[in-house]
């Protein structure tokens, strides 16, 4: 199978039967319309309500990240970068372990965050036989 | 995506069918084909297309328009419902039926579409990856669709959307290889 990606595009030639279609529509738009003009307005309002709690939430969010960053300038900033580096050190010994045991998936792992998307497609192309 | 589809849907919510019925025209198509391919059964693919159309409609006002485009919305409902599909099947058929079950319903689908042998086969291949590869392969190559999109259809970053992609045509082309091999 040399085009694969010229196979899986002849499989856009699926198409439904019209009978079916013209059954289902009428079926369908025949059915009870179980919204009203009042349902909508009340899931408007419940999707604005969403929204409006989202955007607090982020606000606060970010007024507690800014807290923590001023109030951590003026603290001992020595000893945090010391537990910094110690943390981060531990972390690439967990890494490397990590590398180490799924040795056969990273080359898939480092196709995609090392390569850009062109190279990336050039890639798949290949596997797909353009 | 239709012309004016953001009004068109606010008038569906309204509860305007003829809107619905642009919505039902424009993307049916699409999605019976997502649905055909992962069931291999043109029945129960009309079956299952006609029930997602019509959850659709029944919770059109759910439908939040600045979360993410319509397309994704149905594809959700259409996934969820191919996977409540097999879980049914599941429970109702035997493990010893399944396999030749299986058999007669591809058989059946590869009579109707009378396509080349080389569709039969790669259909036949998707059916054997797991549901998420099935899915990327579906939504990314045969739909066109964008990494952004299925990400939002998938729930999944775009970075892990372009792995599965590659894992999912590094497994089918290996299936298509074995089985030519047979």
């Amino acid at each position: 199978m040399k085009n694969l990606f010229k196979n899986l595009e002849d499989l856009r030639g699926i198409n439904p039967d019209p009978d079916f279609l013209h059954r289902s529509k009428t079926e369908i738009l025949a059915t009870y319309q179980t919204h009203s003009s009042t349902s909508f307005r009340i899931s408007q309002f419940k999707n604005r309500l969403v929204e409006g709690l989202s955007f607090a939430a982020a606000l606060g969010l970010t007024s507690l990240l800014l807290y923590l960053t001023i109030s951590g300038l003026s603290g001992s900033s020595s000893t945090v970068i010391t537990q910094q580096d110690k943390t981060q050190f531990d972390i690439q010994l967990r890494d490397a372990k990590y590398y180490k045991e799924v040795a056969p998936n990273v080359y898939v792992v480092v196709l995609n965050e090392n390569m850009e998307e062109e190279e990336f497609q050039e890639e798949l192309n290949k596997l797909l036989g353009k | 995506m239709l012309d004016d589809e953001k009004k068109i849907i606010l008038r569906a919510q309204k509860g305007e069918a003829e809107c619905f019925g642009q919505l039902y025209d424009h993307y049916v198509t699409q999605i019976y084909r997502f649905v055909l391919i992962k069931v291999s059964h043109r029945q129960e693919a009309e079956d299952l297309t006609h029930e997602v159309f019509l959850k659709a409609w029944q919770n059109i006002n759910n439908f939040n328009q600045r979360g993410f485009p319509f397309s994704s919305w149905l594809y959700r409902i259409a996934r969820n419902r191919v996977i409540d599909y097999y879980r049914t099947k599941k429970e109702a058929t035997s493990i010893d039926e399944v396999g030749e079950h299986k058999f007669k319903l591809a058989a059946t689908f590869d009579q109707e579409l009378d396509q080349q042998s080389n569709l039969d086969l790669v259909k036949t291949a998707i059916t054997q990856l797991n549901d998420e590869q099935q899915n990327i392969i579906i939504l990314r190559f045969i739909e066109d669709l964008s990494t952004t999109e299925i990400a939002q259809i998938t729930n999944k970053s775009e970075g892990a959307v372009r792995l599965m992609q590659y894992r999912a045509i590094r497994n089918l082309k290996n299936i298509l290889n074995n089985e030519e091999s047979i």
